[in-house]
Order: C-alpha cells, then sequence, then structure tokens
C-alpha cells in the first residue's frame, strides 16, 4: 500500500489567490488539506493560509492515542477562534472565512472532515461519489417542504443558494461532514479534495471521464485546463489535491 | 436498548423494533440478495463472503439521499446557476443559531464502535471496519460510501435556513429605499463596493417581484469608501436605468435622495457612510 499524490492551485482570473492547501505522505499515512477562503481583499486569502498551517500544526502534534475523527471534531473549533480571532484584528480581515476539506488516509481507511462547500469526492472504476455536502443555503431549502420553501423565498429575499451556511469563522460551527466509521479504500481508488472553482465549473461526470485512466499529473492538467476553458475568463481561485491508492 | 439490537449479514447492528432491513446496508442490496438466495433471517449471519460476491445487483442501487447533495438539483432551478457569481460574497446569509438541537430524532440507530483503534495500532492491525467476520462487499461505490457517512450537526439544518439572520460581516454604508413599486415602503442594505441590482436572486439587492426590472445587473450602485462617495452606473442588462429623470449612460456620482428609476420602480439613496462616519473607527 503506497500511495500517488498530484495537486495544483491556480488563481483563475481573480485578483487574489484565497486558496490554500498542504499535503503530506509516508508510506501508510497520506493527510491532504485544501481551503477556501473568503471575504474582500487580504481576508480570505489569511483565513484559509491560517486554516491550512493550523491544521497541519494540529495533525502533527496529534496524539497518537486520539481517533482521527475525533481530532478532526476538535480542529474544527479550534480553527473557527482563530479565524474569529483574525476578524477582530482589522477592517479588512472582518470578513474573513474559509471552507475546509481534508482527508486522512491510515492504510486504507479513510476519514475526512469538511466545512463549507469545498467537496471530498471519491472515485472509484467507473463511478464517482461526492462524499460530503455543500454546507449552502441551497442545502437546508433541500429539506423543507415546498410551502415552506415558497414562505420562506418570500421572506427572504437576500439569500443565494450557494451562500454557505457553516464555514470556519462562523463562531461555532454546527454543521460539518466527519466519518466517524473509516471508509475502506481498494486499491486503485482516487481521493479528490477540490475548491468549488472545480466543481462550479465542471459537473462530476466531467470530472470522473477526465480522471479515469489517465496518469495522475497529466490528469489533473486536464482537469484546470478544461475547467478553464469552459469557464472562459470566469475561473475562480481552484485548488485540488488528488490522491491515489497504489496497487 | 443495546440489547435490542441485532446484525445484519453486512455486520451492522442496528434495532430490529424499528427498522425491518439494516438501515446502514442499500435496501435494495438486500432485497435482491434476500431474493435470489432466500436466507432466513438476516440476523442469522452465515453468509460468506462469496455468496454476496456472486450476487450481480441486478439494477443500480437507489441512494440515499445524505452526503451526495448536488447543486444542479436545488429547488432554484436555473434561475441560480449564474456561474459569474462567487461565494466571496457567501458571508451576508450566515447565521448563528443558539439553541443545540441534536440530529434527526429519526436517524438510523447505528451503533459505531466505541473506541476507533489509534493510529499506532490502526497502522500495525488489520483494519477494523465493521465488526463481522466477512468484510462486506458493497455494489457500488455509492453504498459503500453510504454505509458510513453519518451527519451529526449539532443544529439542524433546516432551522438554520428557516432563522436565518444576517450576521452584519458586511458593513452597511448606505440604504435604497423604495418608494415606488412592489417593495413600497421597504429599504435594502449597501455595502462597500458593487451592489447589483436586479430580479435574480443572486443580485445584491434582489427586486424579484418586478418584472419590470432586468433579471440580471439592471444597474450597479458603488460604495467607494476611500473618498465616501455612492456611483450608479448602467448594468449589463437591456432594461435601462434613470437617475432623478436622466438616463444614466456613465458612472455618474449620487447624493442624498437621488432618485433611481428600474422599469416601474422608484429607489431612493440613503447614505449612511458620509460625513465622517466610518466604519474603521469601530471594531466588533
Amino acid at each position: 500500500m503506497g500511495f500517488n499524490i498530484a495537486e495544483k492551485s491556480i488563481i483563475g482570473n481573480r485578483e487574489d489567490q484565497q486558496d490554500g492547501y498542504y499535503s503530506c505522505i509516508t508510506e501508510n499515512i497520506a493527510f491532504a488539506v485544501v481551503c477556501d477562503g473568503m471575504g474582500g481583499s487580504s481576508g480570505g486569502g489569511a483565513a484559509s493560509m491560517i486554516a491550512v498551517n493550523r491544521l497541519k500544526k494540529l495533525y502533527e502534534a496529534k496524539n497518537t492515542n486520539e481517533t482521527i475523527p475525533s481530532f478532526f471534531l476538535k480542529a474544527i473549533d479550534i480553527l473557527d477562534e482563530s479565524i474569529v480571532g483574525l476578524q477582530k484584528e482589522s477592517l479588512e480581515t472582518r470578513g474573513a472565512g474559509t471552507t475546509i476539506v481534508a482527508a486522512a488516509i491510515l492504510q486504507n481507511n479513510l476519514y475526512w472532515l469538511s466545512v463549507g462547500d469545498s467537496r471530498l469526492y471519491i472515485l472509484r472504476g467507473n463511478e464517482i461519489v461526492q462524499v460530503t455536502r455543500d454546507h449552502n443555503f441551497a442545502l437546508s431549502l433541500e429539506q423543507l417542504t415546498n410551502t415552506e420553501r415558497q414562505d420562506f423565498l418570500q421572506s427572504q429575499r437576500m439569500h443565494r443558494a450557494d451562500a454557505l451556511i457553516s464555514f470556519i469563522g462562523i463562531g461555532g460551527v454546527k454543521i460539518y461532514d466527519i466519518n466517524d466509521t473509516a471508509f475502506p479504500l481498494q486499491p486503485d481508488d482516487k481521493i479528490l479534495l477540490t475548491t468549488d472553482g472545480l466543481t462550479k465549473a465542471l459537473t462530476d461526470e466531467e470530472i470522473l471521464s477526465i480522471l479515469q485512466d489517465k496518469p495522475l499529473q497529466e490528469s489533473i492538467e486536464t482537469l484546470f485546463y478544461t475547467a478553464t476553458k469552459k469557464t472562459t475568463g470566469s475561473q475562480d481561485n481552484t485548488t485540488c489535491v488528488l490522491i491515489q491508492i497504489q496497487k | 436498548m443495546a440489547t435490542n439490537k441485532v446484525q445484519c449479514p453486512y455486520g451492522h447492528f442496528y434495532n430490529p423494533d424499528k427498522y425491518v432491513d439494516c438501515p446502514i446496508c442499500n435496501k435494495s442490496l438486500l432485497s435482491s440478495f434476500n431474493a435470489q438466495t432466500s436466507v432466513t433471517p438476516q440476523r442469522e449471519t452465515t453468509a460468506s463472503r462469496s455468496q454476496f460476491e456472486e450476487t450481480p445487483d441486478p439494477s443500480p442501487a437507489p441512494v440515499r439521499n445524505s452526503g451526495t447533495y448536488r447543486p444542479t438539483s436545488s429547488v432554484f432551478g436555473n434561475q441560480y446557476e449564474d456561474t459569474s457569481t462567487h461565494p466571496v460574497a457567501s458571508f451576508k446569509t450566515v447565521s448563528i443559531m443558539n439553541d443545540n438541537q441534536q440530529a434527526s430524532p429519526d436517524a438510523p440507530a447505528i451503533v459505531i464502535p466505541e473506541s476507533i483503534p489509534n493510529l499506532a495500532q490502526e497502522i500495525s492491525q488489520e483494519p477494523i471496519y465493521v465488526a463481522s467476520s466477512a468484510p462486506p462487499v458493497f455494489s457500488t461505490l455509492q453504498a459503500a460510501v453510504n454505509a458510513v457517512v453519518s451527519h451529526k450537526d449539532t443544529e439542524d439544518v433546516k432551522t438554520v435556513a428557516m432563522w436565518n439572520a444576517p450576521a452584519g460581516i458586511d458593513p452597511v454604508v448606505g440604504w435604497l429605499v423604495c418608494v415606488k413599486g412592489e417593495y413600497f415602503g421597504q429599504s435594502f442594505n449597501l455595502k462597500a463596493g458593487n451592489n447589483t441590482v436586479g430580479r435574480a436572486m443572486n443580485m445584491d439587492i434582489p427586486l424579484a417581484q418586478e418584472p419590470s426590472v432586468s433579471r440580471n445587473k439592471h444597474c450597479v450602485i458603488t460604495y467607494e469608501p476611500l473618498n465616501q462617495v455612492f456611483y450608479i452606473q448602467q448594468g449589463e442588462s437591456s432594461g435601462l436605468t434613470y437617475l432623478n429623470g436622466e438616463m444614466v449612460m456613465f458612472p455618474t456620482k449620487m447624493k442624498e435622495q437621488d432618485r433611481i428609476k428600474l422599469g416601474t420602480v422608484e429607489l431612493l439613496l440613503i447614505p449612511f457612510c458620509t460625513n465622517g462616519f466610518r466604519w474603521e473607527e469601530y471594531s466588533v
């Protein structure tokens, strides 16, 4: 058992790069995190950078007796507090926040963490599954009845479907995705961590068809090329980390 | 309660009083398995791994909704699929609730092993996934993912939306007050930078009930914080924008109580961050 990894991050045609990522691989363990910062001027970039660095340090200092799910759960609160602290530092960082998606693979056991709308996908053969939810306004609407939905839309006109209802920096994260039971990976499975820059440009099917049967680095380059081409000049910050389980 | 738990052929524990089939496994997977192999009650788990593997799933298993939400199936439909929008402005719609609701009461009675092995053990031992002699074999990746997904949000997602309050992260710099049209008597917050006005819900100021307003960016109101000036400019739509009765052709400076006309709607500008008031002088 071992891992192959490919990663890439582009600024797109935005003025700032607000995405951040980190990955680390040893023989038996793979760890990766991707963050999509938000909030004008320097706030978003700072938030994602802090979240990535903080989680990296926490992971390195992790007690070996602690399980990954409970580590992730604790990390959410610590990161959230850090970003709330950042918001108070200046007006520029006042609106700062970040999404986070992280994966830890121990041998073939996959654990994940997500807050916000960055995603984790698992790819196996000709299947692709988005395992994390997008914690946005549309998710909450999914759970309403039609009447409730109508009433709600009438009363709250300022909302947007992609507006986040949970992110790091909200001040008390209550909606998140963590799996308590490990997901058993098989040889040749691929794990994709990505910000919404990719998933707003490409469908799941397109991502699958690009990542199937190609060398890792080549497929990730194709992914970015296709996304950028498709959005024709409105490409958002985009970051992907792709991990493959070796045969 | 724990005494009522039984184990399905895949090794999952569940409450037989609440569920006929194992709620963790994909149901069609189970039923197709049962139909073809006529197994005696599921709780007697004698099926071997090869039995599962030899049972092809005739139809793709319907998947549970959890964890597989796709925005494309949003109730908003195409109206919201504006690829030009960017979630940077997402803050405005965030909410913070105080009540600590537990996860949905009808969530499956899943028994998760109390102690998940630690890092060192996990590396040195065989991975522990479920307490079953035979490892589970799922016909689809989706079913395998569903088996490990459980959402334990400490707040009901639905509640968040229903009580969604502005988090106040984008400080208000002024208001547009509607003096004619469907939104008569209402005000809309303006923030620093560009404020798009249109009928679509992804506009900063959505006038959804105004058919005479263009859907996408009828006009843009800009607040420039350095000099504390408001500007108005024509948006990207075909609908025309009027300022105090004159058509807006170029970005134009605005002053207090200037009258904006979009279709049949009329809005007044009420500045807040002028005459020396600056958010920079205040902190959270």
